[in-house]
């Protein structure tokens, strides 16, 4: 299947520095993909090409197989969602969700009907006379999404929308625009720095780094398989090892010696990544359980859902989390337990 | 490197104003002048004053008596100058009547014969030097632009009203000048007053401007601006040759003429130096820088008339009747802006 | 109510110096700003206002003033609009020289456009007599329609190019992204969001029309306008009760048009900023737009250059129009007069320092919780109402027969008062910058009232300070509307002496002594970079 957004080797340089460099990315018709990564990386320039604002230095954006590249912004249909909402002070909220429509010359009653549509489908309804700034960010961010989705974007496009919301609302407008996104099927590509968020709410997620894409896959994927130590390191925490493959399903790691899946890498160095949720606690020796060290605990700190730990053992420090730890506190000496298909083998940097 | 630089500035300003307030009147050999003379020729006489008396002279320069007449009737209550000189003398017979004239009777007018028709009998104002109102042409754009059409030059008041001067006369507004009243009540004086308001109706039909102060007509016929005036003929001589301004003076007959007056401000700070300031002002010295710079006829016999000009009593006045204009002036002056309105 | 106020009364007790310094500033904006007006509108009769419809000529002059005012107004702005454009869109070529250029008819003394005006395109001008021979009459409306719209549109600009400089770029992004192609972008985002900003700058650039009279007095010759007619009453007839009148019947439409501004527009400008916003660059400006408004700004840049190019050259021209000569003859006559630049320099530095001490006190104290605090505030701002010739003829009436009349005290008052709304807008709007925990600090470490003051916003509001002395200072020593009626013995100012010189034909020491004139502004604005690290600017009514 043709995907139905492409893009093709972009590059774009702003003076001497390389914003995005020789990045491709198909994103399937319907579905939610996110750019993730740091501030600086590229995502946000990467997504106003696609939406025009930019013209690549190299590079294609293809629509449905149809090159858009030279096409200017506003016949694109590639509704945006703006990090600041970037709302029209000087119109209601029901001209601003009726601004594309009026650029459109859609019939008035055809544009009252559908503006009403997105209205009841933001929970907007009875706002409409009221001005922008008459509003509360959450319902801000709501006027943004309805005159983006008024329109019937080909895709739509999101840049950071929640990053002005307080933490809760945040929570609850993604899961909103998540559902949405899925009752109406419309293909979006979301950007943001925040790893929880994109796990949370993508299909597919793409890190990015210096302006080229890290790796692209579905949350599971990039949180458990992690193609290299930045995708390791940004997304979720992480206990990382340098190690050398010793033999088949044996990686040593200074004094320790860890079992490692069956299949993983055959030889060399390796950087070894445990996510602290993997480790498990015991206050005794685990019986028959392989990859077993015995440390100390040097401080906690309760979360509230999980208790995280933080261990001496084998010489280094260690992050370990337990998850749903009730009233329970451990203290002074513990033993590490490392599931052996928990572990996951990068080749060393 | 800012806050030393604010250092500097601020005490360099200190520096500069604190000596400077308080009014200097504590300084008893120093008059204070206003004069609605140039200041070329205020300067001049000025400068002579003090080297022959001692005092000095502190002067404001305003080339309008009407606006030195209001300060001096703003500052009744406190006089600030001493001096009131320049300008015809309708500007200080209405101070005089109002009490804000000092009487003085000079002796060295008197020695100098100076003619009772240039003295107050009150002896409220002293007339020192005298002009006359003129024709003035810019020979410029004459020659270029009225000539070749065979234009015979304006002789007499009534030929400036002729169609072929449309939109290219000026001469000052009677409304804000002394000169421009003088010349309408000299049309009233000439053609009696309803034949006179029908030669102005015309005249205002030719005119591009009536200028709100007089020095603003020779400039307009200075640059160009218009080809004939009215005006003093002394002020379109003094340009021609101080300045090169191609000006023709033609003095018609029935002109108007003014008095040049001096006077004494009661009540202001030195009198006794104003005194010796009037005394000075009938002496030949200034009556001479005023004719060989301001081009003004001397009230004086024994000073020379003035370069270019035609000799005062070889000029044909109309019959000035003073009280009437100066009794008549609002109502000229009302029934100026009612009936020609610029 | 009474409970509330012995509270207040209480409070201030514990701090009676605040009090009465509180009581001092009231004082001298009561002496200074209320009492000069309050005597010119109380100097004629009642009968005299009842007998205006009656007079021919001020009905006139009221008209032809009102309809100066609609049409330079008009230009001015739409020029200013098209500078404000060119300076806030990076994609305008020559920004930069643009915002320069605009700058320099702010810093020219008010009479300087019509003087350059006439020395170019006079019956002697050197663009219309000797490059295309012509010989056309500019006085009257249509050249000070020309000249009031370059020496007036700076002023648009830079409240417009404010506004427009404040529209988020997202916000034309946005509007791209919705479908509209660059020109609908302009016309429905950025000119939208502009217009309060725009109608401000109308109302502003009215004012400053209204009340101009350096322009007028040289170029409108037989034109009657209520700004110059006022002088003409004094310097003609000595009329100081049709002074009044007319100023007075001029203080309708300004303090009108003060009042809308203030209370109006300046309350609907949009806060455009929702959010933290992405400094990105602007969308591509249409390229139809583009080129009109570069076309427009080089015409004006233009004029502006010959504005200034004309009264250099006419200081070192032999005899203008007639003799194309150079000469330093006219430096000589000037240099007689440069005494005068000095008396100018003194008043100038006098008035700064009122205005920069009284700027920072008054806004000082409407930051402190009095009751009174706003009318206050009012009247430190309400001098930007008064037209000039108005402000002249007050301090006439209500000073020239105390112990300060005729002094440079006088004079120096009038200008530092008139300035003020200048100086105190600028510290008041430092002093809201300043964090209030920084005083909180302080008062908690011991420090009290007037003290707070001192250690605290002083030190910061140096830089306030010496703006707004700069301004004042500035257009102190360019002043003529004020000057023309208080001039005095002893006090006379290098900006009167060249208004006589160009009156009296004297163009080429007129021009040199601008010249000079304009070097000092420049060394001040240089001196006052330096020391603040920002360049003033001056806008305010003429």
């Amino acid at each position: 299947m043709e995907p139905h957004v492409r893009v093709d080797r972009i590059t774009k340089r702003f003076g001497r520095t390389v914003a995005v460099d020789g990045v491709s990315l198909d994103v399937d018709e319907g579905s939610f993909t996110t750019l993730l990564g740091p501030s600086g990386c590229g995502k946000t320039t990467l997504l106003r090409t696609v939406a025009g604002f930019y013209r690549p230095d190299a590079g294609d954006v293809f629509i449905r197989g149809v090159r858009i590249t030279d096409v200017p912004a506003h016949r694109r249909n590639t509704a945006m969602v703006f990090q600041e909402y970037a709302l029209f002070p000087h119109m209601t909220v029901a001209e601003n969700v009726g601004y594309g429509l009026r650029l459109r010359r859609v019939p008035a009653a055809e544009a009252a009907q559908r503006s009403r549509q997105v209205l009841e489908l933001v929970g907007l309804v009875g706002q409409e006379q009221k001005f922008p700034h008459q509003l509360s960010g959450g319902q801000q961010q709501r006027v943004a999404l309805a005159r983006a989705l008024v329109v019937e974007p080909e895709v739509l496009l999101l840049d950071e929308p929640l990053s002005n919301l307080d933490a809760k609302l945040r929570i609850r407008v993604r899961s909103e625009i998540r559902g949405l996104q899925q009752q109406l099927g419309k293909t979006t590509v979301y950007v943001t720095h925040d790893q929880e968020e994109a796990l949370a709410i993508s299909d597919r997620i793409a890190v990015m780094d210096r302006g080229r894409i890290q790796q692209l896959g579905t949350p599971l994927a990039i949180y458990h398989h992690p193609a290299n130590r930045f995708v390791a390191d940004f997304v979720g925490l992480a206990n990382f090892l340098e190690g050398e493959v010793s033999g088949p399903g044996q990686v040593r790691a200074g004094p320790v010696m860890l079992a490692v899946p069956d299949g993983a890498r055959a030889a060399g160095p390796v950087t070894i990544v445990l996510r602290p949720e993997a480790i498990r606690l015991h206050a005794q020796a685990p019986a028959g359980a392989p990859n077993v060290l015995r440390g100390r605990i040097t401080a906690m700190s309760f979360l509230g859902t999980l208790a995280r730990y933080w261990v001496d053992a084998a010489g280094r420090q260690w992050t370990v989390d337990v998850p749903s730890p009730g009233e329970a506190v451990m203290r002074g000496e513990v033993f590490l337990e490392i599931p052996r298909e928990r572990i996951h083998l990068l080749a060393a940097d | 490197m800012g806050r030393v630089l604010i250092a500097v500035v601020v005490l360099a300003l200190l520096g500069a104003i604190v000596p400077g307030p308080g009014p200097a009147s504590a300084q008893q050999n120093r008059i204070i002048v206003y004069s609605a003379l140039p200041d070329l020729e205020t300067s001049l006489v000025h400068r002579e004053f003090t080297r022959r008396t001692g005092i000095q002279v502190e002067a404001l320069s305003v080339a309008a008596a009407g606006t030195l007449q209001a300060r001096i009737r703003a500052e009744k209550d406190r006089p600030r100058a001493d001096i009131f000189v320049g300008g015809s003398r309708d500007f200080h017979i209405p101070l005089a009547r109002e009490g804000l004239l000092l009487a003085y009777r000079s002796p060295i007018a008197a020695q100098a014969k100076v003619s009772a028709d240039h003295l107050d009998p009150a002896g409220f104002w002293h007339g020192w030097y005298l002009g006359a109102l003129s024709i003035i042409i810019n020979t410029d754009r004459w020659d270029r632009e009225l000539a070749p059409r065979r234009v015979a030059k304006p002789a007499t008041w009534d030929d400036l009203a002729k169609p072929e001067f449309k939109g290219q006369f000026v001469m000052p507004s009677p409304i804000t000048t002394g000169g421009g009243y003088i010349f309408v009540a000299g049309q009233v004086f000439r053609r009696g007053e309803d034949r006179a308001w029908a030669f102005l109706k015309a005249l205002s039909a030719n005119a591009v401007q009536f200028t709100p102060t007089a020095p603003g007509t020779i400039t307009l016929l200075e640059r160009g601006e218009a080809i004939v005036g009215m005006m003093w003929a002394h002020e379109a001589i003094g340009a021609r040759i101080l300045r090169g301004a191609p000006l023709e003076v033609i003095v018609p007959p029935d002109t108007g003429f003014e008095v040049g007056a001096v006077s004494i401000i009661k009540g202001g700070p030195n009198p006794a130096g104003a005194r010796a300031y009037i005394d000075f002002l009938m002496t030949r010295v200034p009556q001479d820088i005023n004719a060989r710079y301001g081009f003004r006829y001397p009230v004086r016999g024994d000073v020379e008339v003035p370069r270019g000009a035609t000799p005062f009593n070889e000029l044909k006045f109309v019959k000035y009747d003073l009280e009437w204009a100066i009794q008549n002036q609002a109502r000229l002056r009302e029934r100026w802006t009612r009936e020609i309105g610029r | 109510m009474a409970v509330a106020r012995w509270g207040e009364l209480r409070r201030h007790a514990a701090d009676p110096w605040l009090l009465i310094t509180f009581a001092g500033a009231a004082a001298a904006l009561a002496i200074f700003v209320l009492y000069p007006a309050f005597r010119v509108l109380v100097y004629p009769a009642w009968q005299d206002y009842l007998a205006i419809p009656r007079s021919l000529r001020w009905l006139q002059a009221a008209r032809n003033s009102l309809v100066m005012m609609v049409i330079s107004t008009v230009t001015a702005t739409f020029v200013g609009l098209a500078f404000a454009f060119a300076t806030t869109r990076a994609d305008m070529p020559g920004r930069r020289f643009f915002r320069s250029v605009a700058m320099l008819p702010l810093f020219a003394p008010p009479f300087m456009v019509a003087f350059a005006y006439i020395l170019m395109f006079g019956r002697q001008g050197l663009v219309t007599k000797s490059l295309f021979g012509l010989s056309a009459n500019i006085f009257g409306w249509h050249g000070l329609w020309l000249v009031q719209t370059i020496a007036f549109f700076p002023l648009a600009m830079l409240i417009i190019a404010g506004v427009l400089d404040a529209v988020n770029p997202s916000l034309e992004h946005a509007a791209r992204n919705l479908g509209a192609d660059e020109w609908t972008v302009v016309r429905t985002i950025s000119l939208a969001l502009a217009r309060p900003g725009i109608t401000g700058a109308m109302l502003v650039v009215a004012i400053s029309v209204l009340a101009d009279f350096g322009n007028a007095v040289i170029i409108a010759g037989g034109f009657p306008l209520l700004a110059t007619e006022a002088w003409f009453r004094m310097e003609g007839m000595g009329d100081l009760k049709g002074a009044a009148l007319v100023v007075a019947m001029l203080l309708v439409p300004t303090a009108g048009l003060f009042l809308l501004e203030r209370f109006w527009v300046s309350r609907r400008v949009y806060t455009a900023v929702t959010g933290r916003g992405s400094r990105i660059e602007r969308p591509a400006t249409p390229g139809f737009l583009k080129w009109t408004v570069l076309a427009v700004c080089a015409l004006a840049s233009l004029l502006v250059f010959l504005v200034y190019f004309g009264v250099i050259a006419g200081a070192f021209t032999t005899v203008w129009g007639r003799d194309w000569s150079l000469t330093l003859d006219h430096w000589h006559l000037a240099a007689d007069r440069i005494a005068s630049l000095w008396v100018s320099v003194k008043i100038g530095a006098l008035a700064g320092l009122i205005t920069g001490a009284v700027s920072v006190l008054v806004a000082f104290l409407t930051t402190r919780p009095f009751q009174l605090r706003h009318a206050l505030d009012f009247l430190a701002v309400l001098p930007g109402a008064l037209p000039g010739v108005f402000v002249g003829v007050g301090y006439v009436l209500a000073f020239n027969t105390t112990i300060i009349g005729g002094t440079m005290w006088t004079l120096a008052a009038a200008l530092a008062f008139w300035h003020l709304p200048m100086g105190y807008q600028a510290a008041a709007a430092r002093f809201k910058q300043i964090e209030r925990s920084i005083e909180e600090a302080a008062v908690n470490l011991g420090a009290t009232g007037l003290r707070v003051l001192r250690d605290v916003y002083l030190p910061l509001l140096v830089r306030a300070l010496v703006e707004a002395f700069a301004v004042s200072f500035i257009r102190a020593v360019t002043n003529v509307s004020i000057v023309i009626f208080l001039i005095a013995p002893g006090q006379v100012v290098a900006t009167f002496v060249i208004l006589n010189m160009i009156q009296n034909n004297i163009w080429g020491a007129a021009a040199a002594l601008t010249t000079m004139l304009l070097l000092l502004t420049f060394v001040a604005i240089g001196l006052t970079w330096l020391s603040v690290g920002r360049i003033v600017r001056s806008p305010g009514v003429g």
